[in-house]
């Protein structure tokens, strides 16, 4: 069953009195018991993505186009006050800064007892004894003694630990985790990892993990989604992915990737960064860092089916049959 | 916790000296001799000789500062020059209406300000936001004795809602003194709302913008649990670290809301020992302003100690 | 810059500031200033003639706001109390300033002992009652203009102190400060080329605001009975001795209470609209 459909989905963010696609037709979905990574460098839209899911989008950013579907609601347009019944309840979600993501003056317990009792209706004491539970569920040494505890006690991977529990609190369907290991030392971040993974194995939660280690990618998701620049540009199982990229970024991001059964002649590296918001192109958006781009790079690439109903697809007009002379006609 | 306190204790104490110094300097520094400006220029020389054998002021300066310090040691401030009454005893008659003043206008300036500033903060920019901004500006536009005699003339003179003199009720008729109180507090509430209120809406400005709010939102915190619950717990501790500073502000304006509202009080005590060129009266006056702000720190930091859980146990 | 920071920044900007503040202000001081100089020239009467003949006069024609107990003209005495006000708030900020400037850039500038000592004495200036040391200083200074000024300048002092020594000492080590010492400069060209201009924005912010205390101490000074001797006229002065008679004449302490409050107003909204500006976040 799926949990999360995105289709068709454009964020728009008014910058400068100019409207700029922060996400353009982005479409995937995440089944149950799934975990989807997201990946692709910084200011390629995955936070973006993960607020306009949540519906906790800036001032200046809103939900032009598209759907976003949870189990068989769409939720795209759902008011703020529906919104609080919904985040936290079905949608849990964890940050990349563990330091900063607490309240300092609040003790860790109420942190996590909070959603127990607005979404669970759980009394005082029920959600006392919940959240010691969910302590000693993400691995909280000392849990019922920590309780009373502030998060300035805590480390980085014991208050990200925090963050685990307070988004899995209400058994939520979807769990958003956006770079949950990017601030967090090496050992700490397997750590992390291995939670997640036991977390999720343990229920019918799906996942989307947000990152941009490929790494991370290989080791714990089912199904990759690579963006660029606000565009889905390849959606693929990630065996798929690291067998056979088909978009000339995915590949160049393997590429970079140090690996010794892959041949590393076409692209080490990808020179050059994401183009700011207001300067990026109306068509494909890498097409100033692509090495096979053409004239017809400057229209929307359509998405292309790979394989044979692997969902394997990629958004690139050197899929299109004929695409190179599609421009001239 | 306790460490904490002591240690900022500790660091109090040169202050408390230095400031207890700089009284003695002080009242010693003016120009012209005491006893001349007391017993007038006609005086006989016996006459200026007895007077400052009684006072002391015969004796060496730092004999005079040794016998300062070691007075005051045993809580003796003198006697006054003029009225030989002792210092501390007139101080002591006076101090719980400055104090009370002081308090009740804490008290209304955070109770008005906090939610003041809070609401503003939350419309940024919206028609909310600039009334309050506007109002602010009246409040840090007004000399706090401008407001008193503008208040005394509004409510006392021509509504007549409280007495025009609010000069000491006994604290046998809670009634009265509290009518007194009311309108001197007001009017130094008022004036620190307008800091109060700008504080906290820069403050919550930045909190609202903090990761911790954005994991409370997305947990699905309702949006008014996390402005007047989450948010506000952090700008409190702005809020607390401001009225610490302010506290000084504060005892200023008292002194001219005393002299408006006509109450006893520390304030009006300073101006008739100057009046009066009453140096014992004056240099006690010092200490005890000193001793004043010393303690608010120290109660500031007692407040944040409660506010802030990091104060605690680091 | 990622775009992330693109979207904050542009949350931001959705809020301005007015420079409206700063035009109304300006406005506002530009006129009190040109009717505190043209006071002379403008004043309908002689602020200091008394007639006993007009004591307590309404306000007519003649006598735009009315007499005071001694028959003199309140226009003309609110014109000549904001000279008074206003020069000594200009001075005593200005002196402030200087001397606050000058010594907190010492202080940042030397570092070690020096700037140890210097802190510490200004500690102990500012966890003093601004007001009550005002007071004390006045009156043991005796009355009179300059010592006015001189008790209001001790009193902002720790406000240039504090902002002068903090930019001195990140600046002092700066790259571009070692190379003026590598290239040999004395230290008197470092910080007179290099620290000074540095601070100056910051500097005149902060004196725009001081001038609004500086006005409030004065008046104040003057309410108590601290402030230019008489006959003078100050603004303080004229809302004490309306007090005096506020039962039976209120127009007489309204009057220069207005006039206090115009010259906050324009104060305060001078010095916060320059501060938003300078603000790069833009919202306190």
């Amino acid at each position: 069953m799926t949990v999360l459909r995105i289709d068709k989905l454009r964020t728009t963010l008014r910058l400068g009195g100019r409207d700029c696609d922060a996400l353009r037709e982005v479409s995937f979905s995440v089944a149950e018991g799934e975990t989807l990574a997201i990946v692709g460098e910084s200011g390629c839209g995955k936070s973006m993505l993960a607020m306009s899911i949540m519906g906790l989008l800036p001032a200046v950013a809103r939900i032009s186009e598209g759907r976003v579907i949870l189990g068989s609601r769409a939720i795209e347009a759902e008011p703020e006050s529906r919104m609080e019944k919904i985040r936290g309840a079905e949608i849990g979600m964890i940050f990349q800064e563990p330091m900063t993501a607490l309240n300092p003056v609040f003790t860790v317990g109420s942190q996590i007892a909070e959603p127990l009792r607005d979404h669970l209706g759980l009394s005082k004491s029920e959600a006392r004894k919940t959240a010691i539970e969910l302590m000693e569920r993400v691995r909280i040494p000392a849990a019922a003694s920590r309780f009373e505890s502030y998060p300035h006690e805590f480390s980085g991977g014991m208050r990200q630990r925090v963050v685990i529990a307070l988004a899995i609190a209400c058994r939520p369907k979807l769990l958003i985790a956006d770079e949950p290991t990017t601030a967090l030392d090496v050992t700490v971040q397997r750590q992390i990892l291995d939670l997640l993974d036991t977390l999720q194995e343990q229920g019918e939660m799906g996942m989307l993990l947000i990152t941009h280690n490929l790494a991370i990618v290989a080791g714990h998701a089912d199904r990759v989604v690579v963006m660029y620049g606000g565009d889905v540009v390849e959606t693929a199982t990630v065996r798929d992915l690291f067998r056979a990229p088909g978009h000339p970024y995915a590949r160049a991001l393997l590429a970079s990737l140090p690996r010794v059964d892959r041949d590393l002649s076409e692209l080490a590296s990808i020179p050059g960064r994401v183009p700011p918001l207001a300067m990026l192109p109306d068509g494909c958006r890498f097409i100033d860092r692509c090495p096979h781009a053409m004239d017809i790079c400057n229209r929307m690439p359509p998405t292309v089916e790979l394989g044979e109903g692997q969902g394997h697809t990629v958004r690139c007009w050197l899929h299109v049959e004929g695409g190179e002379h599609a421009a001239d006609g | 916790m306790l460490g904490y306190f002591a240690q900022r204790a500790l660091t109090l104490i040169p202050t408390l000296f230095a400031v207890l110094t700089l009284a003695f300097v002080l009242v010693r520094i003016v120009p012209g001799d005491p006893a001349l400006i007391i017993l007038g220029d006609q005086a006989s020389p016996e006459a200026i000789a007895r007077f400052h054998q009684e006072t002391g002021l015969d004796q060496p300066i730092w004999r005079q500062y040794l016998a300062f310090l070691s007075e005051l040691a045993q809580g003796d401030l003198g006697v006054s020059m003029i009225s030989n009454r002792p210092v501390l005893t007139s101080i002591m008659e006076v101090l719980p209406y400055t104090l009370e003043l002081s308090f009740a206008g804490v008290f209304v300036g955070v109770a008005l300000g906090v939610p003041l500033g809070v609401i503003a903060a939350r419309s940024n920019g919206g028609w909310t936001d600039w009334a309050v901004r506007i109002f602010t500006l009246g409040g840090l536009s007004f000399p706090a004795f401008v407001s008193a005699v503008m208040m005394l003339l509004v409510f006392s003179v021509w509504l007549g809602w409280f007495p025009v003199i609010s000069s000491g009720k006994p604290i046998t008729d809670p009634a009265g003194r509290l009518m007194s109180l009311a309108l001197p507090a007001i009017n130094l509430g008022l004036v620190m709302m307008a800091y109060v209120a700008r504080v906290t809406r820069g403050g919550m400005m930045n909190i609202m913008r903090a990761d911790y709010i954005r994991t409370a939102r997305a947990k699905g915190v309702p949006r008014r649990r996390i402005v007047w619950k989450h948010a506000l717990r952090n700008v409190l501790l702005a809020v607390v670290t401001f009225t610490g500073l302010y506290f000084s502000v504060l005892i200023g304006n008292s002194v001219l809301t005393e002299i408006v509202f006509n109450r006893p009080g520390l304030g009006k005590l300073v101006i008739g020992a100057l009046e009066r060129r009453d140096y014992t009266l004056l240099q006690g006056l010092v200490v005890a302003y000193a001793i004043l702000v010393v303690l608010v720190n120290a109660l500031t930091d007692l407040c944040y100690g409660v506010v802030d859980p990091r104060v605690k146990t680091s | 810059m990622t775009h992330s920071t693109e979207v904050k920044r542009a949350d931001r900007k959705a809020y301005k500031p007015g420079r409206i503040a700063i035009i109304i202000g300006a406005t506002i001081i530009a006129v009190v200033l040109l009717a505190a100089i043209l006071a002379p020239w403008i004043a309908p009467h002689d602020p200091y003639v008394q007639s006993m003949l007009a004591r307590f006069r309404p306000p007519s024609a003649e006598y735009w706001l009315g007499t005071d107990r001694f028959g003199r003209d309140t226009f003309s005495r609110i014109l000549y109390g904001l000279r008074i006000t206003l020069w000594t708030a200009a001075a005593s900020t200005a002196l402030a300033m200087v001397g606050g400037t000058a010594i907190g850039i010492l202080s940042g500038y030397c570092g070690g002992r020096v700037d140890r000592w210097l802190s510490a004495a200004n500690d102990l200036l500012m966890s003093f009652p601004q007001m009550v040391a005002g007071i004390i200083i006045v009156a043991l200074l005796g009355p009179g203009v300059t010592n006015l000024i001189i008790a209001i300048a001790i009193t902002a002092f720790p406000a240039f102190y504090r902002m002068a020594r903090s930019a001195a000492l990140a600046l002092r080590d700066r790259d571009y400060i070692d190379a003026c010492r590598v290239l040999g400069y004395s230290d008197t060209r470092i910080v007179a080329r290099h620290i000074l201009p540095e601070t100056m924005d910051d500097m005149i912010i902060i004196a725009t605001l001081w001038l609004a205390t500086a006005v409030r101490t004065e008046s104040s000074l003057a309410f108590i009975g601290l402030g230019a001797p008489p006959p003078a006229a100050t603004l303080g002065g004229l809302v004490r001795e309306g007090f005096d008679n506020l039962l039976d004449y209120p127009g007489l302490a309204i009057w220069p209470s207005l006039a206090i409050l115009v010259v906050m107003i324009g104060l305060n909204l001078m010095g916060d609209g320059l501060r938003d500006a300078n603000d790069p976040r833009a919202s306190a």
